[in-house]
């Protein structure tokens, strides 16, 4: 398959994201922030981080990173002057000191004229904003569709398609809902896991469910996300040409986690990418656009991801654990990064990712000691955090309010005191797949629909 | 955690006056009342300031309405909305881009020579735009419904936001304790004059009390026995995605029930409502007015179709027959004094609490002020207003 970008003709694989395909011609920078324009490339994976938005035939802010090459599309980057390799404007994060956060509050106070002026020149500049164009607009009209299904699941991960099918397997009728191809982050993942009487790599148990899930007649899949929870129990779910209105009477959330961002300067660089990225990008789209990394890790997914990528022919030069904040101290013991025996291992922290326009080298704090270390690939593997914000919002729309929530909610299991609602996989925070157990939650579920 | 502005520790046993509710209302009073010698003040809020219907408004300034009463109050309003930037050293982002009131109707496009008229005669200096001035000011603008309209030069929207932390900033300098999680259970009186308030951590004594409390303002009048028509409404909003600039005013549309605005950072703001009012005090946002809004809005300019909703909100207020402020001391409870059923609320705030601060430090009530008093809802006098973009439900 082939499509245009910027001029170029591009091939890509079918199935293989429009990002994966751009990065793997040799172009890293993907947009530029903002403000500040600093050069932004791929880094969750997942249509989280908002760092590859692109134009596709004309409909700007299309995420590159899930969104697959179709074949005959122009592609074309919307941030940059003159482009977003070279983007003359990047000259405001030179001068960051003298735009501070919120500068725009301190400017020209004043002097109401200059205040107005500035005010048109900000519009003017800042980066971003084409309206689609008519016939694009046109493309992503949808039509509205009312889903009666009984159960309603959030999420066609690993924990997701067992719910699924443990909710259709007890008789109620199911739609799932989930953007891509089914499977979740689980496709990419090496940990062994049982379902059933088997036991396999997460990689095939994902795939084994997603066939499953599509073979059975009482689940509706839908490729497509939710949209939020409003009051009087509507869901709205967005598909393809199709808004779904869904009243389900009970809610699976099995939307996952979010890998999160590691703290140092320049974390934003093209070539800091998140864990869960490194693995989409080598298992699902296979593509290695990188030669040597630094994996970056608070304890137990470091190696895991190291070993992935020397299989893909990337050199891994360190695995930083993590020291300080939050991180074990004593080498050795506990979970297998911190094992010295791989003399890949460095008890450290990540100061700051350095280069111009896409990373060059990582510094690295050791005993005191700063080492900066040549690579083009930081892969950041930091404890992932669940994205149960679907969960969250049913609570806050039960109360009504902003003020009876409280801290208590985040860490809590939501699914428990709540009818109508369950929360299954690492969105509940489970710490590794166990589908047997979603496929329970499910079953239970399903059961209570039974007329 | 703390906020810039916000007093730490607990409040004293006592102030000289005690404004409840820390939106745009109570601390544009505070900070009037502390600008005009009177420091002693505390501000009590049950949540951050700003975090009701101050925050959650459609940032749009006008004073081209078609009552007296209305245009003279946001003149004023208006007038200090135009030189807060450099009173309170803080940038509110006021743009006064321009305030278009569109006409889509033939009794719309009929009246607007009478109503601009009656502007001029106000001091309101406004202008009547056909199609074609129209189609120039707000060229992406669906001509079917642009068809006329009254546009105000001067006018045009601030950042809310930044009105709220300016005025907690300003106030907070010259000597107001701003509190936040502290909630006002009651208004506390003896023998027709207010004692102070009774809060869930003690009672606080004060000769005068503010009511400024948004939406909840009805709630807390009940505890004083002030009894006035006020109903509570759930408004909302959404935001989309920036886009490059491409309206360059506030517009409202009577016709579609709505107002809107793009901000400096390109985000189209906009808000509608359907006929009748949603009786809530519920934040939740609703899917029926997201599509309401999503619908009109691209319908006024079709080039919006297809660019994404970043967020929605909703707001609520606690709003009069007659859509009007009430402002002034409470009947009956003397010491006590209401800035409350706003529901342009945002927009007359730099007006009300200079006003109200004049009339509870000199004891006169403004010529300005004096049409909102709260005896014209007992009396069942309502101020005849036909430019809001709010429907009134009949019930007055």
């Amino acid at each position: 398959m082939a499509f245009t970008f910027e001029g170029r003709t591009l091939s890509a694989r079918p199935g293989q994201s429009i990002a994966s395909a751009i990065l793997q011609s040799g172009t890293p920078v993907l947009t530029r922030s903002f403000k500040y324009r600093r050069p932004r490339g791929y880094t969750c994976g997942y249509d989280i981080c908002g760092n590859c938005p692109v134009t596709v035939d004309g409909l700007p802010g299309v995420t590159s990173c899930t969104t697959p090459v179709r074949g005959g599309e122009v592609v074309r980057r919307e941030r940059g002057w003159p482009s977003a390799d070279r983007d003359l404007l990047r000259a405001t994060d030179l001068m960051a000191r003298f735009v501070p956060a919120g500068f725009q509050f301190r400017l020209f106070r004043s002097r109401p004229r200059l205040a107005h002026l500035a005010e048109k020149v900000m519009g003017r500049v800042a980066g971003a904003g084409r309206f689609p164009t008519p016939q694009a607009a046109r493309a992503v009209r949808t039509r509205t569709e009312v889903d009666v299904a009984d159960v309603l699941v959030a999420g066609g991960g690993v924990s997701g398609c067992a719910a699924a099918l443990g909710a259709a397997g007890s008789g109620a009728s199911v739609t799932l809902v989930h953007p891509g191809r089914l499977g979740g982050r689980g496709s990419a993942r090496d940990s062994i896991v049982t379902y059933g009487r088997e036991t396999a790599p997460a990689a095939e148990v994902a795939g084994r469910l997603a066939s499953a899930v599509l073979a059975h007649d009482g689940i509706r899949v839908v490729d497509g996300f939710v949209m939020s929870y409003f009051e009087t129990g509507v869901i709205p779910v967005v598909a393809d040409g199709l808004v779904l209105e869904c009243r389900p009477k009970h809610l699976v959330v099995a939307t996952g986690s979010y890998d999160v961002p590691g703290l140092f300067p320049g974390n934003d660089k093209p070539g800091v990418v998140l864990a869960d990225g490194v693995g989409k990008l080598l298992r699902v789209d296979r593509v290695v656009p990188w030669r040597r990394a630094v994996v970056m890790t608070d304890g137990d997914r470091g190696r895991a991801l190291a070993d992935q990528l020397e299989q893909a022919g990337v050199e891994v030069v360190a695995i930083v654990v993590q020291q300080g904040a939050g991180a074990s101290p004593e080498p050795g013991a506990g979970p297998a990064d911190r094992q010295l025996d791989d003399e890949r291992v460095l008890l450290g922290t990540v100061r700051a990712a350095r280069g111009a326009r896409v990373l060059r080298a990582v510094d690295v704090e050791v005993d005191g000691r700063v080492r900066t270390i040549r690579a083009d690939l930081l892969c950041v593997a930091l404890a992932p955090r669940p994205a149960n914000d679907l969960a969250l919002q049913r609570q806050y729309v039960a109360a009504g309010t902003t003020q009876a929530v409280g801290g208590g909610w985040a860490g809590a299991d939501l699914s428990s005191s709540t009818p109508g609602l369950s929360v299954v996989g690492s969105a509940a925070g489970w710490t590794s797949d166990d589908p047997d157990r979603a496929h329970a939650v499910g079953a239970a579920a399903g059961s209570a629909q039974e007329k | 955690m703390t906020l810039p502005g916000v007093a730490t520790g607990r409040p004293r046993a006592g102030y000289d006056v005690v404004v409840v509710g820390a939106g745009v209302q109570g601390l544009a009073t505070a900070y009037e009342l502390a600008r005009s010698g009177v420091t002693n003040v505390a501000v009590l809020d049950r949540s951050w300031p700003g975090g009701g219907a101050s925050g959650r408004n459609g940032e749009m300034i006008r004073s081209a309405f078609s009552s007296r009463e209305w245009a003279q109050l946001f003149d004023l309003s208006l007038r200090r909305f135009s030189e807060l930037s450099a009173e309170l050293d803080f940038n509110i982002l006021f743009s006064p881009s321009g305030y278009l009131v569109l006409s889509t109707t033939d009794e719309e496009l009929r009246r607007q020579d009478l109503v601009a008229a009656k502007q001029a005669e106000y001091g309101v200096q406004s202008e009547v735009l056909d199609a074609a001035e129209v189609r120039r000011l707000v060229p992406h603008a669906n001509p079917e419904l642009a068809r006329g309209g009254i546009f105000q030069r001067r006018a045009g929207f601030a950042h809310h936001d930044a009105v709220v932390w300016g005025y907690l900033r300003a106030a907070a300098r010259a000597g107001v304790s701003v509190f936040s999680g502290v909630d006002v259970h009651a208004v506390l009186t003896s023998g027709g004059r207010v004692t102070g308030v009774r809060t869930d951590g003690g009672d606080i004594a004060a000769d005068v009390v503010v009511n400024a409390a948004g939406a909840y303002s009805d709630d807390l009048n009940l505890t004083a026995d002030v009894h006035l028509p006020l109903v509570k409404a759930r408004l909302e909003m959404i935001v989309t995605e920036p886009v490059k600039p491409f309206l360059r005013c506030a517009v409202a549309t009577p016709h579609l029930l709505g107002y809107c605005h793009q901000t400096a950072r390109g985000e189209f703001v906009g808000g509608t409502e359907l006929p009748g009012h949603d009786e809530t005090d519920s934040l939740n946002t609703t899917y029926h007015m997201l599509r309401d809004m999503a619908t009109k809005w691209v319908r006024l300019f079709p080039d919006l179709g297809g660019v994404r909703i970043l967020r929605n909100w909703a707001g609520t207020v606690s709003q009069a027959p007659d859509l009007a402020p009430v402002l002034g001391e409470a009947p009956g409870v003397s010491g006590y004094h209401l800035s409350i059923a706003w529901v342009y609320g945002f927009m007359g705030a730099p007006a009300a609490g200079r006003l109200l601060a004049e009339s509870i430090t000199t004891g006169r009530v403004p010529d300005v002020m004096a049409p909102f008093d709260a005896r014209r809802l007992i009396e069942g006098r309502s101020i005849a207003e036909s430019t809001l973009v709010v429907t009134t439900d009949g019930r007055s």
